[in-house]
């Protein structure tokens, strides 16, 4: 749906992001992480970001936020949320846009709640910082949302300490908190690789059925493509601090355009016959300060050919789907002499 | 039923090394005075102290019990205010330094602490009573000045004349243990600052106050307590230090006084003593530390 | 025979790789209290030579020297350039003179830590069991109740049992022994962790194999990596020993009254600063101060210089 809107619905615009972290060693330049990072989030859009380990995705969404670690850097390019260039706010401009407008929700709920508060108080600390209300009137707010994510006996849950609950409950009281003040976009950072299996599916249909009914737009971050397939309008395809593709998710998987789109695919489990052992791509992501002018998946990718080593591929952009691969793109696709292996 | 189990074991554990340390006593009451046990057997000694006969003072011809309870108040009411103070001056200079670590003054803070680790007790001890006692002439240098009685409690702390007496020991007792508490609440609060739990609270927008005090300060308790639990053998040296040198009259004092006169009862008292309030300071700050850590709580009480 | 031989190349190897020198020279503050640490010992060991006067000579006191300010006070005497203490004796001598009893107390006191903790580190990892139970209880026991506490308790006992005269004679001894007895848990919790981190490596189970003595290679790979943290350890005992050694000089149960010493020196002039005379406690108490700064900053430093984290180019 998302390309057919007017820009008034348009929530959240990256800009060629640029995030480099600052070099322990001086004589060393500084490399890009985040190299050139384009992407749009509709109002209420659910927007999956997939990735393999390093990608860049925890690193994108900490930038969005403004949270870097001291030594990373925004370089270059600008993060347009409701309107304002978040880039350029000051901190406590930040702070009325974090939790407020933008919910987070990070990998482990176990490390990532205060051990010494109980939920109550920790829930009470985001509301208060945020709406001058009573502690009371707090605590009911708080108590609706912890039965919204369907904690059971959130009366007394509420007066539980973190480690007095499962990890299952944990993440769905920090959904609650990331709910907690009717943001505008939620951003979920791997919610569900702490989890069990089994926790995970209901999990992530909690995560976008509250998005969906309260109007909030998902960024939901994973790197398992499988688990993002039915929980997405749109996906993101990361690979070495770019997005390599994106699209309609249905559309992207039945005709995944970049070699790296298609590994991912061939490598779930449904694709795989029953007997067979699953496919894995071969090799290794390279490193930022590895890459030279040449495509970032080259050393991987089956297709490569001679202009993959010589330059990096440019976007390539249809009607619904971004890719950026040489082969997609009419100037530079291979010859047919070239292409025979 | 674990709960009773532990503090039955603790108990127990309590009892041994109390009688281990009477025996230790028995043998330090024979060395200093050879008489004493001479019409005394270990058994009978130890039956005494197990009844809470602690025996008679040579000098003062009373119960050593009674001389030392008479003096314990003092002591007490120096360690209450000394770590008054501390916990009064460290939490807000931790803040700061950790808040602005970069900040001029945060940096001359921190310098300062490292020359206060270097400073022995006795010489801030020296140069207060120099400047405020002898060229300013404002505090008073030796005793605790008048005392209120509560019950049998003499207090020094509801006089002008008691408070007066208790600013120099206080201050000084204070100071030496400022840089080490200081260092560590620094550093505890920059380590929480970087932890998940604060990533998330900046993430949600948590004011920045909230931060520093139901995270930053909450989650610096414990190794606090730790820390304090373990200062407690150097405090109670600093303790004699700091009352014989401004003549508290204290435990710390009537200690030396008995090793001066060679009263072996009052020392072996103290031996016994010490043990006993030692055992009660480190159960005191294992229940602190179960009462703000409440993973460990839950689990005891469970 | 081998294997000891190359680990002490790679001890040595280690060592330069931290280039100590160059560092030294980057960073002020430990250059500084390293000079003036070099200043302090090599005064101190010269300090019979040095010192104008000879503290313990009895006939060199003179009452009608006593109680002088220092020599750049109006009433002072350019002969006591520090000025001199109650009974007339020099204090720069008596100054220098303890500085060098401080350094030897803290010198033979931590050696003979070092040695008990390592001991008692290496047997507790090795052997594991309840030898472990028992050593680690021992050193929470002995960190908790604090080795002054420890030290004024046995010291003031014995002076008691002995009488302060016949104490007196063997005190410095005493000193040397409780304070080298009572602060051995840091280097023992160290060697320990190391101890049971090679423990399990394959070098030890393959050299069981083979028939060699595992006990022996292992001491020599655990050595070059407690090597530093024992260093530093073993350097903030040092001032660690010096201040202890000085407060229980101070209470008088610690070196003997004819010996000079920091502490002893700043409890006899406790009662002449309250009578104004402020040199005879300050000045060996600003002696003491510059010792213990000084050794903990190089200490201090020693630490990060030695860090392997912070071994290469810095930012
Ligand atoms: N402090 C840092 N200094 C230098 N590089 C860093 C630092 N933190 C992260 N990186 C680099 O940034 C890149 C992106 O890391 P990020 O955590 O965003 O990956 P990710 O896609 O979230 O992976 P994962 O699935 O493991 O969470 C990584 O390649 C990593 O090497
Ligand atoms: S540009 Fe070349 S190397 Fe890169 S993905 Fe496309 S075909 Fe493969
Ligand atoms: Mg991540």
């Amino acid at each position: 749906m998302s390309l057919h809107l007017k820009p008034s619905t348009r929530l959240l615009s990256v800009r060629d992001l640029h995030v480099n972290f600052t070099s322990r060693w001086p004589q060393e330049p500084n490399i890009d992480v985040l190299r050139g990072v384009s992407f749009q989030l509709e109002r209420g859009e659910r927007l999956a970001l997939v990735g393999e380990s390093g990608a860049g995705k925890s690193l994108l969404a900490t930038s969005i936020i403004q949270l870097l670690d001291s030594s990373a850097r925004i370089r270059q390019g600008s993060v347009h949320f409701e309107g304002q260039d978040l880039t350029q706010l000051s901190s406590k401009q930040l702070r009325q846009v974090r939790g407020r407008r933008i919910g987070m929700v990070f990998q482990d709920p176990m490390t990532n709640l205060n051990p010494n508060l109980t939920l109550e108080q920790q829930l009470l600390q985001c509301i208060l910082s945020h709406r001058n209300i009573s502690r009371a009137e707090a605590r009911l707010v708080a108590l609706h949302k912890l039965r919204q994510v369907h904690i059971p006996a959130p009366e007394t849950r509420m007066r539980q300490y973190p480690h007095q609950l499962s990890a299952g409950q944990l993440q769905r009281a920090t959904i609650a908190m990331a709910l907690a003040l009717e943001p505008a976009l939620i951003i979920a950072d791997e919610p569900t690789s702490a989890l069990d299996v089994t926790m995970q599916a209901e999990i992530i249909s909690l995560l976008t059925h509250l998005c969906h009914n309260n109007g909030v737009a998902l960024l939901l971050i994973s790197h398992d493509l499988s688990l993002v397939a039915h929980a997405s309008d749109r996906c993101l395809i990361m690979y070495a601090g770019q997005i390599v593709e994106q699209g309609h998710t249905k559309s992207l998987i039945n005709d995944a355009q970049h070699p790296y789109t298609q590994s991912l695919i061939r490598a779930l489990p449904q694709m795989s016959e029953p007997g067979q052992s699953l496919y894995q791509i071969p090799g290794q992501m390279p490193f930022a300060q590895e890459l030279g002018n040449q495509c970032a998946f080259a050393n991987r990718c089956e297709h490569a050919y001679a202009a993959c080593w010589n330059q990096p591929p440019a976007r390539t952009v249809t009607l619904e789907r971004e890719v950026s691969c040489h082969l997609v793109n009419p100037a530079t696709a291979p010859t047919p002499a070239e292409s025979e292996p | 039923m674990n709960n009773v189990a532990s503090v039955l074991s603790r108990l127990i554990t309590s009892a041994l090394i109390i009688i281990l340390v009477a025996m230790v006593s028995y043998w330090v009451l024979g060395l200093i005075s050879p008489d004493e046990t001479r019409n005394l057997n270990l058994a009978q000694y130890l039956l005494q102290v197990v009844s809470g006969d602690l025996g008679q003072s040579q000098f003062y011809h009373q119960a050593n019990l009674q001389l030392v309870l008479q003096v314990l108040p003092a002591t007490f009411e120096l360690v209450l205010v000394t770590s008054l103070l501390v916990v009064l001056v460290v939490i807000p200079l931790g803040l700061f330094t950790a808040i602005a670590p970069q900040h001029k003054l945060a940096r001359s803070i921190m310098a300062v602490s490292l020359i206060g680790i270097s400073l022995p007790v006795f010489l801030t001890g020296s140069i207060m009573v120099y400047f405020f006692a002898v060229e300013l002439n404002w505090l008073p240098t030796f005793g605790r000045g008048t005392t209120v009685p509560i019950g049998s409690w003499q207090s020094g702390l509801l006089t002008v004349s008691g408070w007066q007496h208790i600013m120099l020991p206080a201050a000084t007792l204070s100071l030496a243990l400022l840089p080490l508490f200081l260092r560590l609440l620094r550093a505890e609060l920059l380590q929480v600052m970087q932890s998940n739990p604060v990533r998330l609270a900046q993430a949600m927008g948590i004011t920045p106050w909230r931060i520093w005090l139901f995270y930053g300060l909450r989650n610096a308790t414990l190794p606090m307590i730790t820390m304090a639990g373990l200062q407690f053998g150097t405090l109670m040296a600093y303790t004699i230090v700091a009352e014989s040198l401004f003549q508290w009259p204290g435990a710390g004092s009537l200690f030396m006084q008995a090793i001066n006169r060679s009263d072996g009862p009052l020392v072996s008292a103290h031996l016994i003593l010490v043990a006993i309030m030692f055992l009660s300071v480190s159960a005191i700050a294992d229940l602190a530390y179960g009462l703000f850590n409440p993973p460990l709580a839950a689990w005891r009480r469970q | 025979m081998n294997a000891a031989k190359y680990h002490g190349h790679h001890i040595w190897r280690r060592f330069r790789r931290q280039q100590l020198w160059l560092q030294l020279k980057a960073n002020k503050v430990a250059l500084i209290s390293s000079v003036i640490l070099l200043l302090l010992t090599v005064t101190a060991l010269l300090a019979p030579w040095l010192s104008p006067f000879d503290p313990s000579v009895l006939q060199q006191q003179n009452i009608m020297d006593a109680e002088l300010p220092p020599a750049w006070h109006e009433q002072g005497d350019s002969r006591f350039l520090l000025g001199t203490d109650g009974l007339g004796r020099d204090l720069l001598s008596s100054l220098l003179h303890g500085i060098r009893t401080s350094l030897w107390v803290g010198f033979w006191a931590v050696l003979l830590q070092l040695t008990l903790g390592t001991v008692l580190g290496l047997c507790a990892g090795y052997f594991g069991g309840w030898m472990d139970r028992l050593v680690m209880r021992l050193a929470d026991f002995q960190l908790t109740f604090s080795s002054l506490m420890l030290a004024i308790l046995v010291l003031a006992i014995t002076r008691a049992a002995m009488g302060a005269h016949d104490y007196h004679v063997w005190s410095p001894w005493l000193l040397i022994l409780v304070l080298g007895l009572a602060d051995w848990p840091q280097y023992a919790r160290t060697l320990r962790a190391s101890v049971l981190a090679e423990k399990h490596k394959d070098y030890v189970a393959a050299a069981q194999v083979l028939g060699y003595r595992s006990r022996h290679i292992m001491v020599m790979q655990i050595l070059p990596n407690t090597l530093s943290p024992l260093l530093v350890i073993a350097t903030l005992q040092v001032a660690h020993v010096i201040l202890a050694e000085a407060a229980l000089s101070f209470l008088g149960i610690g070196m003997p009254y004819g010996n000079p010493s920091l502490g002893g020196m700043m409890g006899s002039g406790f009662e002449y600063m309250l009578s104004g005379l402020w040199w005879i406690a300050l000045m060996p108490g600003i002696a003491l101060v510059l010792l213990l700064l000084s050794i903990n900053l190089v200490a201090d430093w020693l630490r990060d210089a030695l860090d392997p984290k912070n071994i290469g180019p810095q930012q």
